[in-house]
């Protein structure tokens, strides 16, 4: 299979976060930050190289927005290039993680990051349709390639 | 039987025994005892044979053929002369043509024959002349194939010359024996002799067919059956397979483009037989080829490094492009250099640090200057500036690191290729050094630490004056404080200095360093503490040490820090051990203290840090010495106990504390000091003043030789005890009495039973002696082990373990009785809670019901969880369980640390367990693990991700 991008930018991955003394007090509540949904999705993997979405920068920290009042939270990702036919997949494999490692209350958006991708809206309206995604989801190579990205590599 | 005597036919003997019968050898071995000691010859035995030999039966005649193949086998060879040998020949080329079920002992006899070393000219020839004309190899079995093989191959040892004569002939026929060989074992044989066949023979224009015949084993696609440990494996047919693909010249057209063909494949083992093949071909095949295929074969070398998710195919693949490059570089420049050329310009463009394929297209280049002078020089040449130049343009310290990495490598392989260390002829990697030491002086933390570990990689192709500015740069870093990491890259490269040139680092450095403070003392001396161990520095060293240790009051806090992290650190280089034990250290630093009793205050932080800084240099040269030498402190000993008596500063039992601990068992002290840690122990303010007395109250019992002496002070500790005993601090009691028992379980004196019952008896109505199990229990205890004197009987902790659970066991599971339970699985020996696994599993999974400490909880948790990852047969037994125990855990309220080692013992069960016992409870699992993900605190939902994530994954398609 050849590769789309052969070549990407590789950035370098943020520091572990650190944990704070009140983190470690039983007694105050952490909330939900953009930070946390991060930590969730950074490690997921590439489909096509083995770096992962934090590496390439298609998965950054200021572009999550976590609502805890409203139980919300809105992720945009950028496509390493404009015609990638991955970002779907990509998308995808966001929401199945955040499907599995977030408390129900939340509900998810997943889209393109504005201006990122050819197909933006197409790419959005699918990820936003549930139906489609359960569809997706039934499709065993397609849960295959998924689960791959998402599986940790090294834990 | 005597064949001379009764000359009977040997057909009667013979007819109707099964060759697979015990009798048929026996009689046999006779014949050949016979033969060897000349009651008969093979003439004769030829003739009684007859009988058989001509038999119609087919059945007979094997037998007949197995006789005579048998004593052929087995008599010496000065039994037969060359006439027989030669009528034997002629026999056997016949019989080659008889029935198929002739067959395998014809082809014994042969090879039998083969061995003797007067076999006559044309004979050889004449047999495999007949034997590649009747014996269609591929339909004999694997035994008889083999034997084939074996015939050939002690044909072509013997006799060369006369099969040489038979040119395309006996090729031909090898070929045709080999073709379609399918067995390992045959394969392996054949591997192994058919590179001396391909050498001896001229293939001719037989030369691709032979090739082909090879050509279709590869990739070698073989699995050795599991239940066969020791059989053929996969690597070895594969590695002798190349041996012979690679054994000729003649094969070199059609070899490499094989290679190639495989190498593009996206077969693993395919790709790895090829780089293999297109390795080894560079010992064997004419140069012309490589260069005609060099570009494919760059391309694929390039290909595998480029988009490569495995290391070790990769590695492989840069040795080759090492190997073949290497070859190539035998030709002249004007054919040689502008592959080099095509090579590095493809690369170039890939150098940029932030892209995906630097770090791969770096290693190319690497392994590329890795080839030859003339590689290393051109690459160099074209890619060093280039990479200066990225350097000195990015603007990222990060990426300006890597860059540096990679610069620095060329210079190691530089030096590696020319073996000499000398570089600054090269005007590239002389820049780099520069860059180097630019590194260094850079203001980004970062890149001066890859400044200073490349320094100390390359010390020995420093020049003088990049050393000299470099000196000149240190020496105000070594007396300032550093970030760790900074701190650690420096003192690298120091010390590597330090070792190649001690007199510049002494003239340049050291000798120029003025402190002016005791910040800057702190610093200078924890620099100083990297060099110690390089003996042309110790001893002066550790003289500056003393000199401050010396010094006024406040510097002397500084420098005997110092010294005591420095002596921790090297406690086992003997030569530094002497040089302190020479100046007297410990007399030294003890009268400072008594010096300065007065001002001594144990609530100052400093203070109390500069006793155990003593106490700990004491035991640290103490311990080493003899007994002779450790007397000398006794006088100090007692000087430090008359100065404690008096002014009751209790800061002085540290010091004592560190006089004594290490002392022999036989030495005696003339002062009773007991009552006075008694006191301290039960009466002191100060906690850690408190364990100090304690252990050191242990120790003395521990290591009391006299049994009189030892009587007394356990009755006056009981007596002690009692009448000092206060409710409100029964910790105190509880400690003073826990390792009392300590002392005496670890030596196993007669008295432990008696104490460890006095504390049981306490825990019915105090939970605070379920404490003292853990002080018990506990391992590592410098004041009671081995390096203090102390008597540590072998098994000590399991013993008190096992007698502890058993009891407990047979008691009511009170609250205290658990908690005391927990305390002794805290410390318990990881062997010996495995061996006791099974007889305390309920009262563990008790204590997890009903026990409300946290502390307790979690540890119990802890252990379970190293049992989950490490013991798996056990903990699959009780699988369920400790399953369901942990999830109602991992909604515990009062403590997250419970929550979390609960979720990650849930988290263990997914590694390494049998699936099909875990699926079953994978939705039950999944679904209560939700819950957890909406945990308040965030490093229990990190816990609980983790967990769920490993339990969706089990049967999840990947």
């Amino acid at each position: 299979m050849e590769l789309e991008n052969i070549n990407p930018h590789v950035y370098k991955k943020i520091s572990d976060r650190p944990i704070l003394p009140e983190e470690e007090d039983n007694d105050v509540e952490d909330e939900f930050d953009s930070r946390e949904i991060f930590d969730l999705i950074r490690t997921i993997n590439d489909p096509e190289h083995p770096l992962t979405l934090e590496e390439l920068h298609v998965v950054e920290n200021s572009l999550i927005d976590v609502d805890n009042q409203n139980n919300t939270i809105k992720v945009l990702y950028t496509p390493t290039i404009p015609h990638c036919s991955m970002a779907t997949l990509i998308g995808l494999s966001i929401r199945v993680k955040l499907l599995r490692c977030l408390p129900s209350r939340f509900k998810v958006h997943v889209e393109i990051n504005p201006g990122t991708h050819a197909s933006e809206h197409a790419v959005n309206k699918q990820l936003a349709d549930k139906e489609r995604v359960a569809a997706a989801l039934e499709n065993t190579h397609l849960i295959k390639v998924i689960n791959q990205c998402i599986v940790n590599k090294v834990s | 039987m005597d064949l001379d005597m009764n000359n009977k036919n040997l057909k009667d003997e013979f007819e109707n025994l099964n060759k697979d019968d015990p009798d048929f050898s026996k009689k046999c071995s006779k014949l050949i005892k016979d033969i060897n000691e000349g009651l008969c010859t093979i003439l004769q035995l030829t003739e009684q044979l007859k009988g058989l030999l001509v038999d119609p039966v087919p059945v007979n005649r094997e037998i007949g053929v197995h006789v005579l193949t048998m004593v052929l086998e087995e008599i010496s060879h000065e039994r037969i002369s060359v006439a027989q040998i030669n009528v034997m020949c002629d026999f056997y080329a016949d019989k080659l043509k008889d029935h198929h079920q002739i067959i395998p002992a014809t082809l014994r006899g042969i090879l039998a024959l083969l061995s003797f070393n007067n076999v006559p000219d044309g004979q050889l020839r004449k047999l495999l002349d007949s034997l590649f004309k009747n014996v269609p190899c591929q339909q004999q079995q694997q035994h008889d194939r083999l034997n084939i093989y074996k015939i050939l191959k002690k044909s072509l040892e013997n006799s060369a010359a006369e099969l040489l004569e038979m040119d395309m002939d006996f090729v031909y026929g090898v070929m045709s024996a080999v073709d379609g060989e399918r067995d390992p074992r045959n394969l392996l044989f054949l591997f192994h002799w058919l590179p001396i066949f391909l050498r001896q023979c001229n293939l001719g224009h037989l030369r691709e067919e032979m090739f082909e015949v090879l050509a279709c084993y590869f990739p070698i696609d073989f699995r050795t059956p599991p239940q066969d440990s020791n059989s053929i494996s996969r690597s070895t047919l594969a590695s002798s397979l190349s041996d012979c693909l690679c054994a000729t010249p003649d094969f070199a057209e059609y070899c490499l483009p094989l290679a190639l063909e495989k190498l593009s494949s996206s077969l693993h083992i395919a790709k790895f037989d090829s780089l293999d093949i297109l390795a080894k071909g560079c010992d064997i095949f004419a140069v012309s080829f490589y260069i005609q295929h060099s570009t494919d074969i760059w391309s694929q070398i390039q290909r595998e490094v480029l988009n490569n998710n495995d290391e070790e195919l990769e590695k492989m693949a840069l040795q080759t492009l090492v190997t073949v490059m290497r070859k190539l570089s035998d030709n002249p420049d004007s054919i040689y250099k502008p592959i080099l050329s095509d090579i590095v310009d493809t690369l170039k463009g890939n150098l940029l640090p932030n892209m995906k394929l630097f770090v791969p297209s770096c290693k190319m280049l690497h392994h590329l200057c890795k080839s030859s002078k003339t590689a290393a020089s051109f690459v160099i040449g074209e890619i060093v500036p280039i990479m200066i130049n990225t350097f000195h343009i990015t603007s990222t310290a990060t990426h300006q690191v890597l860059l540096l990495k990679k610069l620095i490598c060329f210079v190691w392989i530089y030096t590696e290729v020319y073996q000499k260390f000398e570089v600054t002829e090269n005007q590239h990697l002389s820049a780099v050094l520069y860059l180097c030491l630019k590194a260094c002086l850079h203001n980004d933390d970062e890149l001066r630490v890859a400044g200073f570990y490349c320094i100390s990689t390359i010390i020995k192709s420093l020049p003088d004056d990049i050393r000299k500015c470099f000196y000149e740069n240190i020496r105000p870093l070594l007396i300032q404080e550093q970030p760790n990491h900074l701190r650690f890259a420096l003192w690298e490269s120091f010390k590597g200095l330090a070792e190649m040139h001690p007199s510049e680092i002494q003239n340049c450095v050291l000798d120029q360093i003025q402190i002016k403070n005791n910040d800057e003392l702190y610093w200078y001396l924890q620099s100083l503490s990297t060099i110690i161990p390089i003996e042309t520095f110790t001893q002066d060293t550790l003289g500056t040490y003393f000199k401050y240790c010396q010094s006024d009051f406040e510097t002397s806090l500084v420098a005997i820090h110092c010294l005591r992290q420095t002596l921790e650190q090297y406690s086992d280089v003997a030569r530094i051990q002497y040089y302190v034990e020479e100046l007297q250290i410990v007399c030294i630093l003890v009268d400072l203290i008594l010096r300065h009793v007065d001002i001594i205050d144990i609530c100052n932080i400093i203070h109390k840090r500069l006793l155990c800084d003593i106490s700990t240099i004491s035991k640290l040269i103490v311990r080493h010495q003899s007994c002779k030498a450790q007397i000398l402190y006794i006088t100090k000993c007692e000087e430090v106990i008359s100065v404690y008596r008096n002014c009751q500063s209790v800061g002085l039992v540290i010091i004592i504390d560190g006089l004594i601990s290490c002392l022999h068992k036989d030495i005696k002290l003339p002062s009773n000091i007991v009552p006075d840690l008694l006191s301290v122990a039960l009466g002191s303010d100060h906690d850690f003043i408190v364990t100090i007395a304690n252990q050191l109250l242990a120790n003395l019992l521990n290591k009391n030789l006299d049994d009189e002496k030892l009587e007394n002070d356990l009755q006056f500790i009981e007596n002690y005890l009692c009448k000092n005993w206060n409710a409100n601090r029964l910790d105190r009691s509880v400690t003073v009495l826990s390792w009392t028992t300590k002392a005496l379980l670890m030596r196993n004196h007669s008295k432990g039973a008696k104490w460890t019952e006095k504390l049981i008896e306490l825990l019915d109505t105090h939970k605070e002696a379920a404490k003292g199990f853990e002080i018990i229990m506990k391992d590592k205890c410098p004041s009671l082990s081995e390096e203090s004197s102390c008597n540590v009987k072998l098994l000590y902790r399991q013993k008190f373990f096992m007698e502890m659970t058993t009891l407990f066991l047979q008691k009511k599971p009170t609250k205290n009785n658990l908690l005391a339970v927990g305390y002794l699985l805290k410390e318990a020996p990881r062997q010996v809670f495995i061996m006791q696994f099974k007889k305390i599993i309920k009262i563990v999974l008790l204590c997890l019901e009903e026990c409300e400490d946290e502390e307790i909880m979690f540890i119990i948790l802890d252990r379970l969880c190293d049992l989950i990852q490490n013991d798996k047969s056990l903990a699959e037994e009780y699988l369920q369980e400790l399953l369901s125990r942990f999830i109602a855990l991992s909604t515990f309220k009062s403590s997250m640390n419970v929550r979390i080692k609960a979720l990650e013992g849930i988290q263990h069960f997914t590694v390494d367990y049998p699936i099909y016992k875990l699926l079953p409870m994978k939705e039950d699992v999944v679904q209560r693990l939700a819950l957890c993900l909406g945990d308040k605190k965030r490093l229990v939902r990190k816990a609980a991700v983790d967990a769920r994530l490993g339990w969706i994954m089990l049967d999840a398609l990947t």
